[in-house]
């Protein structure tokens, strides 16, 4: 159905076109979403994914690779808008992984706590965070990860690793400045 | 709980985050808002497609673009930023070359001793300055460059060989003949030199240079109206020839159809300003004295505009305008001039169709007025102490205000099969002040004063 959807689209078919970004419409808003972190943002980078995808989508020569297709074009839909938001993003983004920092701090300080997780996604660079989304929240493997994000398989997987790791970073900070405030409130 | 279960817990703590924190919805106006813009949208060709986007590969299968379009696109690209970088860089070295001034001296002192030299150093934009010596050189200009004598104009000669290299000046015909400088095609600006000796004419052929403060002293061709004057104008040009002083030899002449302004120059015993010109040319406010033969002289039909010249007697005619065929449609005007001792006539005319004659100080001339046109204007003219005043041969001209006074032959003659309007003219003074043939049939106007004949005592 969904080839017949496109081969259709590829042939001028505004409709068909309509039917398929409809299918994909939630999931591309929410990568837009996780990855912007502001709605308004993610809801511009959409648009410009869908014209640009209905202009080019002659370029589409494997109709079942639509979606990933869909989604790699609005990954760098959302890159474009971070782009011309460069200020606000310089001063989002921004834990780099100390090296001489514990590797594993006790998860047993953080775990539980997801907004504050979310918090720290959120603080790390859009390019770490695209891994994040498109590996995790999408569900692709890594090669297909790589292939979206149109970068070396090497790349996604040495981001994906820095990502995580500020992320036990930052998490570990955390835990370390609670428990040294419960210490001296106990004090 | 070791690394790699912090590992497992942290992505799977992610994992479940991005979900809760992922919206449920898109906007429900979102999808619309895309349809009302693609309906807008111009789709992209496929080649275009293929070529822009981005290959994607898909368990090493080619999903997405193509490398092959790709790479033509980006070798064309490549070629077209390449081929740009060269314009703009021929460009930008034209620019910092443009500008700059060659000296030439013959004592060494400037950057080059011969003006060809120094020429074929230019480039458009630059200025050349000649300084005092002789320069025995015949020299090519075809760049858009100002050449300028530096110190005394007497001091600065050019001169070219006798057996210098020779050109035709005629497109179409005539013989060949030397030239100090012959500018080809050029928007020059040439001035401050002196020409002398008869092979040194100034040539132009094609272009609109400007040729200014230039002193021309015996430059000859001889005999052979083909071969050149001392500045001679030809290939259609529209040069401007301004504030010259030439004198003896050859004239300023024109050739195929060209159409420059011939302006303020003063030409003495010279063969005056004559030639074949085209519609537009101007000349005017020239003091030409003593020429051999015409004043000013035009031989074929064009719109031309003779005016504010001073011609002093002349051998034969002050102003000759003789046409060939195909003059309909043509009209001179020739208006303020002064022409004083013409053997023959002031202004003899043949063959014309339009002529306006008006505002001319007319004396001492054979006759003042010969006129051969269809039809036109002979008005507010001043004629003076001549044998004749206006003589009129041919068409149906309008004759209008004139003073005519002094001649030792008629005033006003009006001519065998013509048809003139005349009005308000006076004619005293004149031995025979009106003279009517009859087979003429003017119409007069009115305002006419003819006094009774004879001059005064």
């Amino acid at each position: 159905m969904q080839r017949e959807l496109v081969e259709r689209a590829r042939s001028g078919d505004l409709a068909a076109f309509s039917d398929l970004a409809r299918d994909s419409l939630t999931r591309l808003y929410a990568v837009a979403t996780l990855i912007l972190r502001d709605r308004d943002r993610a809801e511009d980078a959409v648009q410009d994914a869908l014209l640009h995808a209905w202009k080019s989508v002659h370029a589409l020569r494997d109709p079942d690779a639509f979606e990933a297709w869909l989604h790699r074009i609005t990954v760098h839909a959302c890159y474009r808008s971070a782009r011309k938001e460069r200020r606000r993003v310089a001063v989002e983004v921004h834990e780099v992984p100390d090296p001489s920092s514990p590797a594993h701090p006790d998860p047993s300080a953080w775990m539980g706590d997801r907004e504050q997780l979310f918090e720290a996604v959120g603080r790390l660079p859009i390019e770490q965070r695209a891994v994040l989304v498109v590996h995790y929240y999408l569900d692709y493997p890594l090669s297909r990860t790589a292939a979206i994000l149109d970068i070396p398989e090497g790349t996604a997987k040495s981001r994906l690793h820095l990502g995580l790791s500020a992320l036990r970073r930052v998490l570990h900070d955390d835990a370390v400045a609670m428990a040294t405030q419960a210490g001296e409130g106990m004090a | 709980m070791n690394d790699a279960d912090v590992d497992r817990t942290l992505e799977h703590e992610v994992r479940a985050i991005l979900g809760e924190h992922a919206p449920s919805a898109p906007p429900s106006h979102l999808l619309h808002r895309f349809e009302d813009s693609a309906r807008r949208a111009r789709r992209l060709p496929r080649w275009l497609a293929l070529s822009k986007e981005p290959t994607m590969r898909i368990e090493s299968q080619l999903a997405v673009g193509s490398p092959t379009a790709r790479g033509v696109a980006v070798l064309t690209a490549t070629l077209l930023l390449a081929l740009a970088l060269a314009a703009i860089g021929v460009a930008g070295q034209r620019l910092l070359a443009a500008d700059q001034v060659i000296v030439v001296a013959q004592d060494g002192s400037g950057d080059h001793t011969a003006i060809a030299d120094a020429v074929e150093a230019a480039v458009d934009g630059d200025t050349i300055f000649v300084r005092p010596g002789t320069y025995a050189e015949s020299v090519v200009i075809d760049k858009d460059i100002t050449l300028a004598g530096e110190g005394d104009v007497a001091d600065i000669v050019v001169s070219a060989p006798n057996d210098g290299p020779k050109a035709r000046v005629r497109k179409d015909g005539g013989s060949e003949a030397g030239y100090a400088f012959h500018l080809i095609d050029s928007n020059a600006d040439v001035s401050g030199l002196t020409f002398s000796g008869r092979p040194s004419q100034v040539l132009v052929t094609g272009g609109s240079p400007t040729i200014h403060d230039l002193v021309m002293e015996g430059v000859d061709q001889g005999d052979t109206l083909d071969v050149g004057g001392s500045i001679s104008i030809g290939g259609g040009s529209t040069a401007t020839v301004r504030d010259n002083r030439i004198a003896g030899g050859a004239s300023i002449m024109t050739f195929d159809a060209s159409r420059p302004i011939i302006e303020r120059n003063d030409l003495r015993e010279t063969s005056g300003i004559y030639g074949y010109f085209g519609d537009g040319a101007v000349v005017r406010g020239n003091r030409i004295w003593r020429p051999a033969g015409s004043g000013i002289r035009s031989m074929d039909p064009a719109d031309i505009e003779i005016s504010a010249n001073e011609i002093v007697d002349p051998s034969s005619w002050g102003i000759e305008l003789a046409f060939g065929p195909g003059a309909e449609g043509t009209t001179v005007t020739v208006s303020d001039n002064t022409i004083s001792g013409a053997e023959i006539a002031a202004l003899s005319t043949a063959g014309l169709d339009g002529l306006e004659v008006t505002g001319n100080t007319f004396r001492g001339n054979g006759t003042a007025v010969a006129w051969n046109a269809d039809h036109g204007l002979i008005a507010d003219n001043i004629i003076e102490d001549g044998a004749a005043g206006i003589v009129i041969s041919q068409g149906a001209p309008e004759v209008r205000r004139n003073s005519i006074a002094g001649q030792t032959g008629r005033g006003l003659v009006v001519g065998a099969a013509t048809s003139p309007t005349i009005a308000d003219n006076r004619s005293c003074g004149n031995n025979e002040n009106f003279f009517l043939d009859p087979a003429a049939s003017p119409r007069l106007d009115g305002g006419n004063y003819f006094c009774p004949d004879g001059l005064p005592t």
